[in-house]
C-alpha cells in the first residue's frame, strides 16, 4: 500500500523546492499514499459476507436451480414477458399523454379545467392501485353496457361491457388511469422548472400561449421530466404484477399458472424475478442515454462543443 | 404624422399599489425614445404593457393605430382580442429582455429562425440565410451553432437582438438590455443597438445608461412613481430639466 502521488513543483518556487526531496528523472517529487486501513477492513468484511450469502443460496438444494434453468425460457414465461412489456409500455404511454393534458389543464386560467385536473390527481392518487384494478375488471357489475348516444335521438352505439373489458384492457386502464395522476404531477413540475422568461420570449415572437407551451416550454421541461418518468416506468413494470389478481396474462400470472401445476413456487418466482431484473436493467441503460442526449444544450453537455468566449 | 406608438392615460396597479398613474407618451415612426428613472418607477411595466405581457386597468395603447389587446369589429366597435389576434399584434412588436431569455434548448441560429419558420411560416433555408446575415450584423458569425449556455452575456443579448429583428417588427422595445451584463460586455450590446437606431428603427429603450441615452435617443422621458415627470429632446432633459425631481435624478446619475 505505498502508491505514490506525483507532486509537480511550481515554476518559480525554487525556494520552496529546497524543503522537498530531490526530483526524480521526470522532474516530479513523489509522496507515499497513506493506506486507508478502515476502508480496506470494511471492504473485506462486506465481501466475505456477500460471498457467504451467494454460496449459501447457490448450493441450497431447496432453490431448485435446475428447475429455474428449465423454465427461464419456457414459452408461457416468454409470453408473459411480452405481455408484461406491452402492458407497461401502453399504460405508461397512455398515462404520459393523459398526464400532459392534465398538467396543461392545471396551468389553465379556466377554473373549471384547473379544478378538474386537481380533482383527478387527488382521486386517483388516493385510490389504491389494487382496488382500481379489481374495480375496472368488474366494471360490468356497475355498467352492463358501455355506449354513447345523444339524448332525445335514436343515435346510439354500445357494447357489452364484458366483451370490452378483458383482463388485459382492465389492466391497462387501471395502470394508465392511476399512473396519469403521477405523470401529471411530474409534467407540472417540469413545466414549472422552465423560467417564465421563456414563455414571455415566445409570446414576443408571436406565438400563442399554447404554441409557447408546446414548442418552447415542453421541450425544455422534458430534460427535468425524463429521470422521474424512467422511475415511474420501473414502478409500473413492477406494479403490473398486481394484475395477476385478475389473471391479466402478465409475467407473474404465467409463473403462477405454472407453479399451480408443478408446485415449484420458489423456482418460478425466481424465474419471474430474473426477467423483471433484466427488463429494468435494460430500461435504466436506455434512460441513461436519453438523459445524455437531452442534456446536449447544457454547458459542456454531451454532443456540444466546448464553451469559449472568442468573438 | 400618426404616431408609431401612442400611450394614453395608462393606469395599472399590483395588489392595490398603483404602479402606473396615468402615463401618456407618443413615439413617432423612426424615433428613438429612452426611458430613464429610478428603480420601481414603472418603466419596465409600461414597456411590458405595450406588448401585453402585462394587462392594464385604464387608458389605451395603439401601435400604428392598432389598439393593442383589442380587435376592431366591422362597425368600428372594439372587442377583447383573441389569443391568436394578440399573437398577431405581438409579432409586430420586437422585444429584448434584461435577462436575454434566449430559448435555452436551441442554438443561436435556431433561436433566430424559430419565429420566422414556426410563426411566419417561412421556408427554413431562406430563414437560415437571413438569420446568418442578422447574426453577422451583430458580430456573431462564428457562434451560430452554439447554445446559449456556451455564450457570454453580451453574445446572448446580441443573439436576442437578432432574434427580435428576424420578425421584421414595426417597433422594437428594450427592457434594460445591459443591466444584467458584466461591464466588459456592455459596449458591444450598446453598439448593436446604436446601429439599429441609425437604421431608422422605431425604438423605446428602458435604460440606466445616461450617456448612451444622450447619444442615441431623439427624446428622453424620465419616469418616477408611475408618472412621466419630464419628457423632451435628450439634451434638454439631461442638461436643463424643468422640474426639481428630474434635476435631482439627472444630477445623481451624472
Amino acid at each position: 500500500m505505498s502508491a505514490v502521488i506525483p507532486i509537480k513543483p511550481m515554476r518559480g518556487a525554487e525556494g520552496v523546492a529546497a524543503y522537498l526531496p530531490p526530483l526524480d528523472q521526470n522532474g516530479v517529487v513523489t509522496a507515499a499514499r497513506r493506506p486507508r486501513l478502515g476502508q480496506i477492513a470494511a471492504s473485506i468484511v462486506l465481501l466475505a459476507l456477500l460471498a457467504a450469502f451467494v454460496w449459501t443460496v447457490a448450493v441450497n438444494k431447496n432453490m431448485h436451480w435446475d428447475v429455474v434453468g428449465n423454465y427461464l425460457f419456457h414459452p408461457l414465461i416468454l409470453k408473459g414477458v411480452v405481455s408484461t412489456l406491452q402492458l407497461t409500455m401502453l399504460a405508461v404511454l397512455l398515462a404520459f399523454v393523459t398526464g400532459v393534458v392534465l398538467a396543461a389543464m392545471g396551468q389553465s386560467r379556466n377554473p373549471v379545467l384547473s379544478t378538474f385536473a386537481a380533482f383527478y390527481i387527488w382521486l386517483f392518487r388516493a385510490l389504491p392501485l389494487l382496488v382500481q384494478i379489481v374495480l375496472w375488471f368488474n366494471l360490468a357489475l356497475l355498467f352492463p353496457e358501455l355506449g354513447i348516444g345523444i339524448p332525445g335521438t335514436s343515435l346510439y352505439v354500445g357494447w357489452n361491457t364484458n366483451h370490452v373489458i378483458t383482463p388485459f384492457t382492465a389492466a391497462i386502464l387501471a395502470l394508465a388511469v392511476h399512473e396519469a395522476a403521477y405523470m401529471a404531477e411530474i409534467v407540472r413540475s417540469g413545466i414549472l422548472s422552465v423560467p417564465q422568461g421563456q414563455t414571455e420570449a415566445a409570446l414576443t415572437i408571436g406565438m400563442t400561449r399554447g404554441e409557447a407551451l408546446r414548442r418552447i416550454v415542453l421541450p425544455q421541461a422534458l430534460r427535468v421530466i425524463i429521470p422521474p418518468i424512467g422511475n415511474q416506468f420501473i414502478m409500473v413494470l413492477k406494479a403490473s404484477a398486481l394484475v395477476s389478481v385478475i389473471g391479466g396474462g402478465d409475467l407473474l400470472t404465467a409463473a403462477q399458472n405454472l407453479y399451480a401445476v408443478n408446485y415449484e413456487v420458489i423456482a418460478l418466482l425466481l424465474v419471474a424475478s430474473a426477467w423483471y431484473m433484466v427488463i429494468i436493467s435494460i430500461t435504466s441503460v436506455g434512460q441513461h442515454y436519453l438523459e445524455k442526449r437531452l442534456s446536449r444544450s447544457e454547458r459542456n453537455g454531451a454532443g456540444a462543443p466546448a464553451a469559449d468566449t472568442e468573438v | 404624422m400618426e404616431p408609431a406608438i401612442r400611450i394614453h392615460g395608462l393606469r395599472k396597479s399590483f395588489k392595490g399599489v398603483e404602479v402606473l398613474r396615468g402615463v401618456s407618451l407618443d413615439v413617432s415612426p423612426g424615433e428613438v425614445v429612452c426611458i430613464l428613472g429610478p428603480s420601481g418607477g414603472g418603466k419596465s411595466t409600461m414597456l411590458r404593457c405595450i406588448n401585453q405581457l402585462e394587462t392594464f386597468e385604464a387608458g389605451f395603447i395603439t401601435v400604428h393605430d392598432d389598439p393593442v389587446g383589442y380587435a376592431r369589429r366591422a362597425n368600428g366597435e372594439l372587442v377583447e382580442a383573441s389569443e391568436r389576434h394578440m399573437a398577431g399584434q405581438r409579432r409586430r412588436i420586437g422585444m429584448v429582455f434584461q435577462q436575454y431569455n434566449l430559448f435555452l434548448h436551441l442554438t443561436a441560429l435556431q433561436n433566430v429562425t424559430e419565429g420566422p419558420v414556426k410563426v411566419l411560416g417561412q421556408n427554413r433555408a431562406a430563414a437560415e440565410k437571413r438569420a446568418r446575415d442578422l447574426l453577422a450584423s451583430v458580430g456573431l458569425t462564428r457562434h451560430a451553432h452554439k447554445y446559449p449556455s456556451q455564450l457570454s452575456g453580451g453574445q446572448q443579448q446580441r443573439v436576442a437582438i437578432a432574434r427580435a429583428m428576424a420578425m421584421e417588427p414595426d417597433i422594437l422595445l428594450f427592457d434594460e438590455p445591459t443591466s444584467a451584463l458584466d461591464p466588459e460586455w456592455v459596449g458591444e450590446v450598446l453598439d448593436a443597438i446604436r446601429n439599429l437606431a441609425r437604421s431608422g428603427m422605431t425604438m423605446v429603450i428602458v435604460t440606466h445608461e445616461l450617456n448612451f441615452a444622450r447619444e442615441v435617443a431623439d427624446r428622453i422621458a424620465i419616469m418616477a412613481d408611475g408618472q412621466i415627470i419630464e419628457c423632451g429632446p435628450s439634451a434638454d432633459v439631461l442638461d436643463r430639466p424643468s422640474s426639481a425631481r428630474a434635476e435631482a435624478f439627472v444630477r445623481r446619475r451624472n
